[in-house]
């Protein structure tokens, strides 16, 4: 690797990994109830209301 | 290394890295197949390519996890570098078995009729705000396959000469945005719709794994590539003596591209440390036979002028040396590729 692609690798990886890892944690916590749950709150599931 | 053209250069080498890695995807596959309908049998056609999308896209994971975790580790550790040798051949695997994943997808559109909806589904842009369950997470798959599917294209020794080796690493390091993409893609996918908690565990442990890999080695190549400063263009390498024989201190001028300084006995020679081939690191390599071999890939270049034996046509910049006081230096300015610049030591 060049020193212009060693750079470029520098700075991917932290703004890669912050931004990606951001996402797969809001993924996580966001993510809806199991369809057990949705249904005793409001009577319809959760697939229903993706539907 | 290769004086014309050949499809695949095979060896005993690959031949035997590709078995290896053909044994690991099937058994990987095939287990994952026959545990999950062990333990919930599929009711229909419908269930088994269910079955087959799971157990091909989470081994397409693996092992484009795999692929991008071996560059870093062969730089913090040598002992990964027989890894790097065949990664090409685990790259176009990996974007097959990809591929067979996204098949599938259309193989259960077709099958439920509903094939029209899948373009749909992918352009339907309010749905990009309903994040994260609603989110059509397909479209990130796409790019990572698309991706995937740039770097298989081009994988061959032919482009790498075709577009040079700076150009194509450039375009190989947009495999980075596809891993990105095949993480959230899951995390929007498979994550929201099936609650195993292993989905969560593995996807954070093998992303996290990955992109720790890869801040450590750039952490390591910034401090190699800190240089030291030149004087009148010369830059100190230190005494020829500690050089161990047949290996290389690699030295870089601040701001500028790596040296290479080896020792074959009582000759000192200094060469670009980028391989002709692919740029790989050649100063981590040693002389054989009168020949420095690029650890990567074993491309061969001559000790006393950076020029790969004949039949091969490959040449390494040289640089000029000299000793002042004992110590050794290098002058920062290169020479033309194949330039005789050896030293012999007194």
């Amino acid at each position: 690797m060049k020193r212009a692609h060693r750079a470029a690798h520098r700075k991917l990886w932290p703004l890669l990994g912050l931004v990606v890892g951001a996402g797969l944690l809001l993924a996580l916590i966001l993510r809806p109830p199991p369809e057990g749950a949705a249904a005793t709150d409001g009577g319809f599931t959760v697939l229903e209301t993706l539907r | 290394m290769s004086a014309g053209f050949q499809a695949v250069q095979w060896n005993a080498a690959k031949i035997r890295y590709d078995a290896i890695l053909l044994g690991l995807v099937a058994l990987y596959i095939g287990g994952f197949i026959a545990v999950a309908a062990a333990l919930s049998p599929p009711a229909d056609v419908a269930g088994w390519i269910d079955l087959r999308l799971k157990a091909f896209g989470s081994c397409a994971f693996l092992m484009l996890s795999a692929v991008l975790a071996i560059g870093p580790l062969a730089r913090l550790n040598p002992r990964f570098l027989p890894l790097l040798y065949n990664r090409r051949h685990l790259g176009v695997a990996t974007f097959l078995v990809a591929l067979a994943h996204a098949g599938f997808m259309v193989e259960w559109y077709i099958l439920e009729s509903d094939i029209a909806n899948l373009a749909g589904e992918l352009t339907s842009w309010a749905d990009y705000l309903n994040f994260p369950a609603g989110f059509p997470f397909k479209t990130l798959g796409l790019i990572a396959l698309l991706c995937m599917l740039v770097m298989a294209a081009t994988s061959h020794d032919y482009w790498l000469a075709f577009l040079t080796p700076p150009l194509w690493k450039a375009i190989h390091m947009g495999i980075y945005l596809g891993y990105g993409a095949a993480a959230l893609h899951i995390a929007l996918g498979a994550m929201q719709s099936n609650r195993h908690p292993l989905i969560p565990i593995l996807l954070f442990a093998l992303f996290g794994a990955v992109t720790l890999l890869h801040i450590l080695a750039a952490r390591k190549a910034a401090a190699q590539d800190a240089g030291d400063a030149a004087q009148d263009g010369w830059l100190q390498v230190g005494a020829a003596g500690d050089i161990p024989d047949g290996r290389a201190r690699i030295v870089a001028p601040a701001g500028g591209e790596r040296i290479a300084v080896f020792r074959d006995g009582n000759i000192v020679a200094a060469v670009s440390n980028l391989c002709a081939h692919q740029n790989g690191p050649v100063g981590e390599g040693r002389v054989v036979d009168g020949c420095i071999t690029c650890p990567w890939h074993g491309y061969e270049y001559r000790v006393e002028d950076g020029c790969a034996p004949p039949p091969f046509t490959e040449k390494l910049a040289t640089y000029r040396l000299r000793l002042r006081d004992g110590w050794l230096e290098v002058q920062t300015t290169p020479l033309p590729p194949g330039t005789p610049a050896s030293l012999m030591l007194p």
